[in-house]
């Protein structure tokens, strides 16, 4: 009867934890978005879905459009975008997101290229990384009083992407 | 007719003074149907003690009761015989390895996934968020095509502009360019 009552508990908490192990996780500025909740007034947040980025790959090549393939070149290997704007309250905003990044330091890392100098603390791009693959970048906009934003994609990403996204 | 010795009787009736006796007139007084109106009142009453003094057990009731307990007793044994069948043990023994099979795989996938995040050994390099949650806030792709392009464009000027001035960010392949 002890045995079967262990059992039952057992199985209870396979079925609860299943849902949670399939459940995924949130990009950065999704995350920001669920913990600080902001004001449409002051934050406007642009999402483009895996879906979006298909159909803006499929969207018809203008000719002598480089700028364009260039975009499409970049986009190959992103599965999401988005882009938060903030409109007020910008430097307030700024050190929630890096309180955020802070606080998820074992995820996100400030990006830098293996022999070059770590990235000091004012650094602007930061990225997570699974396996060999950077599976995240966020980058923020350079501190302004008036207007602060963070460019947030996922996919899978390497070293050369970044560098194609610098150079853009 | 006088009916001043039934008032009296009645009085003593009510102060609870009346022999069997005198009951029993009551009684026979209170079955004839000429009375007085002032007495009619009272016939319900001893009618009843009549009728009820009539009433008795049946000379069947003690065989019908005895019939009733055997039965129920007949019953009670029944279903006491039910349970006691194999039933139960049976049921059990033939859930117990699909238990153990679960509680099994419970403890596997739970120590699994436990040691999964405790020695960060995921070697999967794809992407783990759930895309589902994304809702698009643009329906049209050339309109989202073109915000994002600004966007893009706009935080790889700030980059780069950075990476000129701090050459830390930038892979030394697109420095010299």
């Amino acid at each position: 009867m002890r045995t079967n009552k262990f059992c039952c508990l057992l199985i209870g908490v396979l079925f609860t934890a299943i849902p949670l192990w399939s459940q995924g996780t949130s990009d950065f500025v999704g995350r920001f978005m669920q913990i600080n909740k902001p004001s449409a007034s002051d934050v406007r947040c642009i999402t483009v879905g895996p879906r979006m980025v298909e159909k803006m790959m499929r969207l018809p090549e203008e000719q002598d459009n480089t700028a364009s393939a260039r975009i499409k070149d970049i986009l190959e290997g992103c599965k999401s975008i988005r882009i938060l704007k903030v409109q007020d309250q910008a430097p307030q905003y700024r050190e929630k997101m890096l309180s955020l990044l802070e606080k998820n330091k074992k995820r996100y890392v400030p990006y830098n290229e293996p022999g070059t100098a770590p990235a000091d603390s004012e650094s602007r791009l930061w990225v997570r990384r699974r396996g060999k693959n950077i599976v995240e970048v966020i980058i923020l906009s350079p501190e302004d009083e008036n207007r602060f934003s963070v460019l947030n994609l996922t996919g899978s990403m390497d070293s050369d992407f970044i560098e194609r996204l610098i150079t853009l | 007719m006088d009916y001043k010795y039934i008032e009296q009787l009645l009085e003593a009736y009510w102060q609870c003074n009346t022999s069997p006796e005198e009951e029993e007139v009551l009684r026979a007084f209170f079955k004839q149907s000429e009375m007085p109106e002032s007495l009619k009142r009272y016939r319900s009453l001893f009618a009843y003690q009549s009728v009820s003094a009539q009433s008795s057990l049946g000379a069947d009731f003690d065989r019908r009761m005895e019939a009733l307990i055997e039965k129920e007793e007949a019953a009670a044994a029944a279903t006491q015989r039910t349970p006691v069948s194999a039933r139960p043990g049976r049921r059990s023994i033939s859930l117990r390895p699909l238990f153990r099979a679960a509680a099994i795989l419970a403890i596997v996938l739970t120590l699994g996934n436990a040691a999964q995040y405790q020695f960060g050994k995921n070697e999967s390099s794809e992407p783990d968020y759930n895309y589902a949650e994304y809702k698009d806030t643009y329906t049209d792709p050339q309109v989202a095509f073109d915000e994002v392009s600004s966007a893009l464009q706009e935080f790889s000027s700030g980059l780069h502009s950075a990476v000129k001035a701090d050459s830390v960010l930038l892979p030394k392949t697109s420095l010299k360019q």
